[in-house]
C-alpha cells in the first residue's frame, strides 16, 4: 500500500468533545467502582459479592478502554494528529536528503539551523517553478520585473513599519540562556495535551482549542500569564523561562567601514518596489492599472527555526505589485476566472466552526465575500499556478483572514493554504493592502508616490481653503508660530468648518496642536477658512496595492509532498519511493537505458542524448551495468516522468512513470513523442493510443 | 550613433599605443642620440591629446548611464531616501538582460557540459570563512579624513596619484615607467609596501585634510548574527564557491564518485566596498555565477580541448607584461598550452570557453584579452590564473577569473571542519606500500607525560 496521506477529514470536534465526556465519566465510575471493591474487601464481605464487584470493576475498565481508543483514534487521524503525518514527514525527508534535492547548509561544520542548500535535482525543480511563474504571471499579465539589493538601508524599513513591528515574541531560558519563541512553547505545550493527556476533561480540553486558536493575538502580558498557568518551563532543561519580550526578526548589518549607516537583509522584496513605484509608473506611461513582480531572496533571523523546509531563515519570494485605482478595483480579465470552483474558507465560516467548502470564485466576487474584483482574479490565477504545478486541488483551500489576522489597512486578505504533513501551511498571501505602502513612503521620504487621472470634461468641486494670517500668528506665538501654522493647515473639512463656525459666533477658539502637546487661542483675524470652487481637470490620488506574495520554498516543500508515494517491489518485499512530479516541474525529464552494456545500444543512447539536447530536454543517460528494474526504481525516485530503453538498433520503448506503461517508437520518433509529452503537446494518452504497446512482464524490480 | 564613437574612442588609443611603440623600437636599434630625443618628444607632444581622449571616454560613459537611468535598465537604489552607494536597482529592461545573459551561461556551461547547478546560502556561519581565509584577508587598506570622516581607500589615493604624476610633461621617461608599475600593481600592495609611495599622498582628495596613518585593514565582508543571542557570528557571502567546497563531499557521491565533475552556483554576492565608484563596476551587492571544475591533480587534460584548441584570441602572458611597451597579442590557444603560457589543458579549455560565451553576448573580440596574472598578482596556491579582461571606458575591466586553485580550498575545510573532502582512485593493480605502525605503550607513556599523554599518543601514531 502506498505512503500517501489521503485527504483530511476535518476534526469532528463534537464526536471529540463527547468522547472526553465520556471518558471522564468511565474514569470516574472506575474509581467509583474501585473504592466499593476496597470497601466490600475491608468489611470481610462475603466472597460471591466481593467477586460479584470485581468482575464490574473489570467491565467498567474495559469499557474505559474502548472510549480511550476511539478517542486516540480520532486524534491521529484529526487535524491535532501527528503520528502518521510524521512518519510520512520522515519518508519524504529521507528521500529528499538522500537524492540531493537539499542539504543542510554547512554541515561538515555542524550547520546553522534554519538554513538549506538547493542541491542539483531541487535546484532544478526552483528553476522550473521560477520558470513556469515567470510566463504565468510576468509574460501573461505583461507585468515588470525588477531587481533590487537585498541589503537595505534602515530609513526604507523605518516607513514600511519593520524596524518597530516586524517582531516575535521571545523567551529566554533564565539559567542558560537558550531562547526560545514564547508562541511556539505554548502551542507545543497545547497540543501535546490535547493529543497525548486522555485523561483530561472536555472543558479542559476546549479552553486549550480556544488558547491554540486566539493565541496569535496575544500580547507579551497574556502570553507571558499563560506560561505562568500552564507552568511551561524551558524544553530541554526544565529551567523557568523569562517573561516574553519582542525580538526583531530583521538580520542586521552596517552599510560602509563607518558604522553609521545601519542597514538590514530585506525581510521581503516589496519595498524595493514600493520606492520606485513613481519610476515604473512613467516607464508605464502613467497608467493604472499596472504591475510590477520580483523574484529574490529574503531573509527572517527566526529564533530558533523548526518545521524543516517550510521555516527558514533565508529564502526565496516572489511578489507582485500590482497597482489599482482605489475607486475603480474592477478586472477585465476576471471572467477567465469567475467559473473556478474551489476550496475557500471565508471569515463567517471560520468563525462558526465549519470547514472550508467549494466556492464559485465569481459568486464570492459578487456576493462581496472577496472584496473585489482584482483581488478574486489574483486568487483565481494563484489556484490555477498551483494545480498546475501538482499541487492537489483538493489539499489547497483559500483561507480569508479573520479581522484580528489583518493590518488595520488591508481591505482584504486571503491566504493559499497548502496541506502537508506539518498541518495547513501558507504558502501564498494574497492581500489588498489599499494604499498604506506608498503613502507611509510618501510620508517618509517627502517624494509623493501618486498618480493621476484626467477628466474628460472639467470638473467643478468645493475647495477647502485655511489661510494663517502669519503676521498675528506671530505675534501671538512668536516662536512656536511654525507649529501653529502647520497644524491649522493639516485640518480636515470638518474640523476647518467647527471652527470657522465657532470664531464667527464666539471670535475665539481653543486649538489643540500635538506638535506643541497643548491648546492655543486662536481669535477671528488669525486665520481665514473658507471654500472656493475651481476647476480640476485631473484628480491626484494615492493607488492601492493588491500584493500576491508567494513563498517559493514553502510551494516546493508542499509539492513533494503532494507528488511523493510509495509501491510495492515486484518481489514485494520492500517498498519503492515515487516522486509524480508533472514533466512542467520534475528535474530531469528523461533518462536513457542501453538495456544491456552493449557498445551499440551506447551508440543509439549516445545520439538519441544528442537529439533530446539539441530539443531542450534534460535527460541523463545510465549505463551503468544495473539490472533495468533497479534503474527505474532510481529514476522513479528522482521523478523522472520518462524513460527511453535501447533494446535495439531500430526502435526503443518510452515508459511512463506512474502507469509503468511502455510504447514502441522507432529511433527518429523518440526524442519529438518525448519533448511533445514534456511540454504538454500531447498527453500519455494520446502517446498510448497512437504508438504500439510493449510488455515487458520481467522490467520492473 | 555608438559605433562612430566607440570607433573614435579605439583610434585614439590606437594612435597613442602607436607613438609609445615607436619609442621602444627606435631606442632598441640604438639610433644616432638626435633621432633618439627626436622621438621621445612625440609622447610628450601627444600627452595633452590623452586628455582629450579620457574626456571622450567620460562623455561618452555619461550618455551611456543616462540613457540607461531614462530607460530604467538600471538606477541607485531607494533614490527617494537619496539611496547608498554602490547598490543598484535593475529596471524591466536591465532584469530581462541579467535573465537573458543567465540564461545562455546555463546553456554554454551547466548543460553542455553537464555541470550540476547547486544553490546555497548567502548566510555564511563565520567557521567556513574561517577557514578559507576570508576573515583575516578579505581586505582593503582605508584612510579615513582626519577632518570629516570620511573613508577612502589607499590604493585608488595612491593610483590617482600615480595617474596625475603621469600627466606631469617633465618627469623622465625612467619615473613614468616606475609610475606604471605602482599603478598596475597597487591593489595587490600590503600596508608597509604602500608606505613608499604614501608620503606623496597625504591629504584627502577634494578637501585636502590632513589622512590617518598608516592605513588600516577593513574586511568586506557584511558581518551579522543568527538567531536571538547575538554570539553565533555570520557573515553575507563575498563569493558563491565555498558553499560548493563544504558540500563536495555530497556532490562527489552524487556523480558516482568519479572525476571530473564540475559543480555550478549562480547567486548574489555581497561586498561592503569603503567607498564604491566606477559606478556600476563597483558595487555591494552583485551577481556572481562561478564554476568549481573537480579534476584529478595528475591528470588535467580536457577531453574536449579540441573543441577551442583552434580559436584565436588577444592573450597577454605574463612574460609579455613584464617587458614595456608590449601588447596582448593574438595567439592561438592550442599553441598557449602546447608551450607552457597556459598551465594544462582543462585551464585553457575554460579559457576558450568563455571567450565564446563572451563574444556570443556581443562583446567585441577587438576590446576582450586574456592577461595572465602577474607572479606577486596571484594567491600562494594558485598555480595558474587567466583573467578575461573587457575594455571599456574606464579602461580594462576584469569581467571573469579563470583561476586554477589546486588544492588549497579543498584541503582548508577537510582541515577545519574535520570532515575529509577527498576523492579516491581504484588502482588496475594494487600497490605495495610501507606503514610505519607504532603502537604506544600507554602505561609507560602516561606517568611521564600525564595531562600530555593523548597528545603524545597521537603524535606516535604516524602513517
Amino acid at each position: 500500500n502506498p505512503i500517501s496521506i489521503a485527504p483530511i477529514q476535518i476534526p469532528m470536534d463534537a464526536t471529540e468533545q463527547s468522547l472526553r465526556q465520556s471518558l471522564s465519566e468511565k474514569s470516574s465510575s472506575v474509581e467509583a467502582q474501585g473504592n466499593a471493591v476496597r470497601a466490600l474487601k475491608a468489611s470481610r464481605a462475603a466472597k460471591p459479592e466481593i467477586d460479584a464487584a470485581i468482575e464490574q470493576l473489570n467491565k467498567l475498565k474495559l469499557e474505559k478502554s474502548t472510549v480511550e481508543k476511539e478517542l486516540q483514534s480520532i486524534i491521529s487521524s484529526s487535524g491535532n494528529g501527528s503520528l502518521n503525518r510524521e512518519a510520512f514527514r520522515k519518508a519524504v525527508v529521507n528521500t529528499l536528503e538522500r537524492r540531493l534535492f537539499y542539504i543542510p547548509s554547512f554541515k561538515i561544520y555542524s550547520g546553522v539551523a534554519g538554513l538549506f542548500d538547493y542541491g542539483p535535482p531541487g535546484c532544478a525543480i526552483k528553476s522550473n517553478v521560477l520558470s513556469f511563474w515567470r510566463q504565468h504571471f510576468i509574460l501573461e499579465e505583461n507585468m515588470l520585473e525588477v531587481d533590487c539589493p537585498c541589503v537595505t538601508p534602515e530609513v526604507v524599513l523605518k516607513a514600511s513599519g519593520h524596524v518597530d513591528k516586524f517582531t516575535d515574541l521571545m523567551v529566554k531560558d533564565e539559567k542558560t540562556g537558550t531562547c526560545y519563541r514564547a508562541d511556539h512553547l505554548l502551542k507545543d505545550y497545547c497540543t501535546e495535551k490535547l493529543e497525548k493527556d486522555l485523561t483530561i476533561s472536555a472543558e479542559k480540553a476546549a479552553e486549550l482549542k480556544d488558547v491554540l486558536a486566539v493565541m496569535e493575538d496575544f500580547s507579551p502580558e497574556q502570553l507571558g500569564a499563560k506560561i505562568r498557568e500552564y507552568g511551561i518551563t524551558a524544553p530541554d532543561t526544565k529551567n523557568p523561562l523569562s517573561d516574553p519580550y519582542p525580538f526583531n526578526l530583521m538580520f542586521q548589518t552596517s552599510i560602509g567601514p563607518s558604522g553609521l549607516i545601519p542597514g538590514y537583509m530585506r525581510p521581503e522584496t516589496a519595498q524595493g518596489i514600493f520606492v520606485n513605484f513613481k519610476d515604473l509608473y512613467y516607464y508605464n506611461g502613467k497608467k493604472l492599472p499596472f504591475a510590477a513582480a520580483q523574484i529574490g531572496q529574503a531573509f527572517r533571523n527566526e529564533i530558533s527555526p523548526r518545521q524543516g523546509l517550510l521555516r527558514v531563515r533565508e529564502f526565496t519570494l516572489a511578489e507582485i505589485e500590482h497597482f489599482v485605482d482605489p475607486e475603480n478595483k474592477s478586472h477585465p480579465k476576471f471572467s477567465d476566472v469567475a467559473k473556478l470552483e474551489f476550496l475557500m474558507f471565508p471569515r463567517e465560516e471560520q468563525m462558526s466552526g465549519q470547514s472550508a467548502k467549494k466556492l464559485c470564485l465569481g459568486e464570492a466576487v459578487a456576493k462581496g465575500t472577496v472584496n473585489n474584483e482584482t483581488l478574486g482574479y489574483f486568487i483565481g490565477r494563484v489556484y490555477l499556478f498551483l494545480t498546475r504545478l501538482g499541487i492537489d486541488k483538493e489539499r489547497l483551500r483559500f483561507r480569508q483572514h479573520l479581522a484580528n489576522e489583518m493590518a488595520h489597512y488591508a481591505a482584504d486578505c486571503w491566504d493559499a493554504e497548502i496541506e502537508s504533513s506539518y498541518g495547513w501551511i501558507e504558502c501564498v498571501g494574497i492581500a489588498d493592502r489599499s494604499a498604506y505602502d506608498l503613502r507611509a513612503h510618501s510620508d517618509k521620504s517627502g517624494t509623493p508616490l501618486v498618480a493621476e487621472e484626467k477628466f474628460a470634461e472639467p470638473k467643478e468641486v468645493e475647495k477647502l481653503v485655511i489661510t494663517p494670517v502669519k503676521k498675528e500668528l506671530g505675534l501671538a506665538f512668536k516662536g512656536n508660530q511654525k507649529n501653529v501654522v502647520e497644524s491649522l493647515e493639516a485640518m480636515n473639512e470638518e474640523e476647518a468648518m467647527e471652527m470657522k463656525a465657532t470664531l464667527e459666533s464666539k471670535g475665539e477658539v481653543e486649538f489643540y496642536v500635538c506638535t506643541l502637546k497643548k491648546s492655543v487661542n486662536i481669535k477671528k483675524n488669525m486665520v481665514s477658512i473658507s471654500k472656493e470652487k475651481k476647476k480640476e481637470h485631473q484628480r491626484v490620488f494615492t493607488p492601492s496595492v493588491i500584493e500576491p506574495s508567494f513563498g517559493i520554498g514553502r510551494i516546493i516543500y508542499c509539492l513533494y509532498e503532494h507528488c511523493f508515494s510509495t509501491r510495492p517491489s515486484k518481489a514485494g518485499d520492500e517498498q519503492l519511493n515515487l516522486f509524480r512530479f508533472p514533466p512542467l516541474v520534475a528535474p530531469i525529464k528523461c533518462t536513457v537505458f542501453p538495456l544491456v552494456q552493449n557498445q551499440q545500444f551506447e551508440e543509439v543512447a549516445k545520439v538519441i542524448s544528442k537529439e533530446l539536447a539539441s530539443v531542450g530536454i534534460s535527460h541523463k543517460i545510465d549505463i551503468t551495468g544495473t539490472s533495468i528494474g533497479k534503474r527505474y526504481a532510481r529514476t522513479d525516485e528522482l521523478g523522472v516522468p520518462f524513460a527511453i530503453t535501447v533494446d535495439s538498433d531500430t526502435s526503443v520503448t518510452i515508459r511512463e512513470r506512474d502507469s509503468k506503461d511502455q510504447v514502441r517508437v522507432t529511433l527518429k520518433e523518440a526524442a519529438s513523442v518525448v519533448s511533445s509529452v514534456s511540454e504538454g503537446k500531447m498527453t500519455w494518452q494520446d502517446v498510448w493510443a497512437t504508438f504500439p504497446h510493449h510488455s515487458s512482464a520481467a522490467a520492473d524490480e | 550613433m555608438d559605433a562612430p564613437e566607440q570607433s573614435f574612442l579605439r583610434e585614439k588609443s590606437l594612435a597613442v599605443e602607436d607613438q609609445e611603440l615607436a619609442v621602444g623600437t627606435l631606442e632598441d636599434s640604438h639610433a644616432a642620440k638626435p633621432e633618439t630625443n627626436a622621438a621621445i618628444e612625440l609622447p610628450n607632444k601627444s600627452k595633452p591629446e590623452k586628455s582629450a581622449v579620457e574626456k571622450d571616454r567620460e562623455d561618452f560613459r555619461e550618455a551611456v548611464v543616462k540613457t540607461l537611468d531614462r530607460l530604467l535598465f538600471v538606477h541607485k537604489s531607494f533614490d527617494i531616501y537619496h539611496g547608498v552607494a554602490g547598490l543598484y536597482d535593475f529596471g524591466p529592461h536591465g532584469r530581462t538582460v541579467e535573465l537573458n545573459i543567465l540564461s545562455l551561461w546555463r546553456k554554454c556551461f551547466v548543460d553542455e557540459e553537464d555541470m550540476m547547478e547547486v544553490a546555497c546560502t548567502a548566510l555564511t556561519p563565520e567557521a567556513v570563512f574561517n577557514a578559507s581565509g576570508h576573515v583575516k584577508k578579505f581586505t582593503d587598506l582605508m584612510v579615513k579624513d582626519e577632518v570629516d570622516g570620511a573613508f577612502h581607500r589607499a590604493d585608488h589615493l595612491v593610483k590617482s596619484y600615480c595617474e596625475n604624476r603621469k600627466k606631469d610633461p617633465t618627469i623622465s621617461a625612467e619615473n613614468a615607467a616606475e609610475l606604471d608599475k605602482v599603478i598596475a600593481h597597487v591593489e595587490d600592495l600590503s600596508a608597509e609596501e604602500l608606505g613608499g609611495v604614501w608620503n606623496h599622498c597625504s591629504t584627502a582628495p577634494v578637501t585636502k585634510n590632513p589622512l590617518s596613518h598608516p592605513p588600516r585593514p577593513f574586511n568586506l565582508m557584511f558581518q551579522t548574527s543568527f538567531g536571538a543571542s547575538g554570539s553565533l557570528i555570520g557573515y553575507l557571502r563575498p563569493e558563491t564557491a565555498q558553499g560548493s567546497f563544504c558540500n563536495f563531499k555530497d556532490y562527489y557521491n552524487l556523480n558516482g564518485r568519479k572525476l571530473p565533475f564540475a559543480v555550478a552556483q549562480v547567486g548574489r554576492v555581497f561586498r561592503n566596498e569603503i567607498s564604491p565608484r566606477q559606478g556600476l563596476l563597483r558595487t555591494r551587492e552583485f551577481t556572481l555565477a562561478e564554476i568549481e571544475h573537480f579534476v584529478h591533480p595528475e591528470h588535467k587534460s580536457h577531453s574536449k580541448f579540441s573543441d577551442v584548441a583552434k580559436l584565436e584570441l588577444l592573450m597577454f602572458p605574463r612574460e609579455e607584461q613584464e617587458k614595456p611597451g608590449q601588447f596582448a597579442k593574438r595567439l592561438c590557444l592550442g599553441e598557449a598550452v602546447a608551450k607552457g603560457h597556459v598551465n594544462s589543458e582543462t585551464l585553457g579549455f575554460f579559457i576558450g570557453r568563455v571567450y565564446l560565451f563572451l563574444i556570443r553576448l556581443g562583446i567585441d573580440k577587438e576590446r576582450l584579452r586574456f592577461r595572465h596574472h602577474l607572479a606577486n598578482e596571484m594567491a600562494h596556491y594558485a598555480t595558474d590564473c587567466w583573467d578575461a579582461e573587457i575594455e571599456c571606458s574606464y579602461g580594462w575591466i576584469e569581467c571573469v577569473g579563470i583561476a586554477d586553485r589546486s588544492d588549497y580550498d579543498l584541503r582548508a575545510h577537510s582541515e577545519k571542519s574535520g570532515h575529509a573532502l577527498v576523492a579516491q582512485e581504484k588502482l588496475a593493480e594494487p600497490i605495495e606500500v610501507e606503514k610505519l605502525a607504532i603502537t604506544p605503550e600507554m602505561k609507560e607513556l602516561g606517568p611521564a607525560f600525564k595531562g600530555n599523554q593523548k597528545n603524545v599518543v597521537e603524535a606516535l601514531e604516524v602513517d
